[in-house]
């Protein structure tokens, strides 16, 4: 083998081993590039469904906020609590239960004569969790809303009081 | 001597470090990209943050039935609430991100307030709400 031959060998491989590490290197970066992205679209999936959640109750609320209208109830879906909402106007007599079960908001939109079930409820949005609560002795409703962010829970909370008492 | 001349036409070592070089930068370019798109939507996650805030402040504001109800208010016991004439500062802040949430109350009379609200994140503005007009009144039994 000449001295040519060799040189021209030594720089092969020099080539081919800065080639793999080069390679190598791209390729975990592009794979924890990709991965925070996909960590940054969870994160703002998971904000935007406590978002649209929250933002319906308060939407529900607001467009029915009557005398004694809404009230949380807690034996109407085996003590799980739910937002109450009565109907007026032309939806005299139907109710409506807004409420969380198992990682979803349902809204159950029903007439007097129907019992409150999951059966007759429509699934809203997934959403991490929910909770509602009575603000200032009926005054208002705080509606508690959980999502996930890098892995931790965080919790939006959303004020909403009546017009009305 | 044809085999010499052929291996002179391959790159050489120079040539491929420049290249991968080249290569090395575009991909730092991209990845700067995710970085930039993580920032983005981080701060935009603390806006929409500060907007509810702000809102729960202004439906706070609503439940009252006069304006001395902001002293005794669960709600305002964490803030600092200042008092210079017609005029009310408060300023809370939301450990969560940090957002320091200013809420200026220009009282117009007894029953009157106009309320504008400032979101600051590292001192830098997050939101500036418009000029809120609040009417403090008894709570009505409305029907429709």
């Amino acid at each position: 083998m000449g001295r040519r031959d060799r040189n021209n060998t030594i720089e092969l491989i020099m080539v081919m081993i800065l080639l793999i590490i080069i390679t190598m290197s791209i390729f975990l970066l592009i794979q924890g590039g990709g991965q925070s992205y996909k960590q940054i679209i969870a994160n703002k999936d998971s904000f935007d469904k406590a978002r649209i959640a929250s933002s319906f109750i308060n939407v529900k609320i607001k467009q029915n906020d009557y005398s004694e209208s809404i009230e949380i109830v807690n034996d109407k879906f085996s003590n799980i609590p739910a937002i109450k909402i009565t109907h007026h106007g032309d939806e005299e007599g139907l109710f409506t239960y807004l409420l969380f079960k198992d990682g979803y908001l349902y809204e159950c939109y029903i007439d007097e004569f129907d019992t409150p079930s999951l059966s007759l409820s429509e699934i809203v949005v997934k959403v991490k969790n929910i909770t509602f609560e009575d603000y200032k002795d009926g005054k208002g409703i705080v509606v508690r809303t959980s999502y996930v962010t890098q892995d931790n829970v965080m919790e939006l909370r959303n004020i909403i009081t009546f017009r009305t008492n | 001597m044809d085999i010499n001349k052929k291996n002179e036409k391959g790159f050489t070592l120079v040539e491929i470090i420049i290249a991968i070089a080249a290569l090395a930068l575009v991909c730092g370019l991209v990845l700067q990209l995710f970085i930039l798109a993580g920032d983005v939507n981080r701060r935009a996650i603390q806006k929409q943050y500060a907007i509810n805030e702000c809102s729960n402040i202004i439906e706070v504001l609503h439940s009252f039935n006069s304006l001395d109800e902001i002293y005794n208010d669960e709600f305002f016991s964490d803030s600092i609430i200042s008092n210079d004439d017609n005029k009310i500062e408060i300023i809370q802040n939301y450990h969560i991100y940090d957002i320091n949430v200013v809420s200026e109350i220009n009282i117009i009379d007894t029953n009157i307030i106009k309320v504008s609200i400032n979101a600051n994140k590292d001192e830098q503005i997050l939101l500036e709400t418009p000029l809120k007009a609040i009417i403090f009144m008894e709570v009505t039994n409305e029907t429709p």
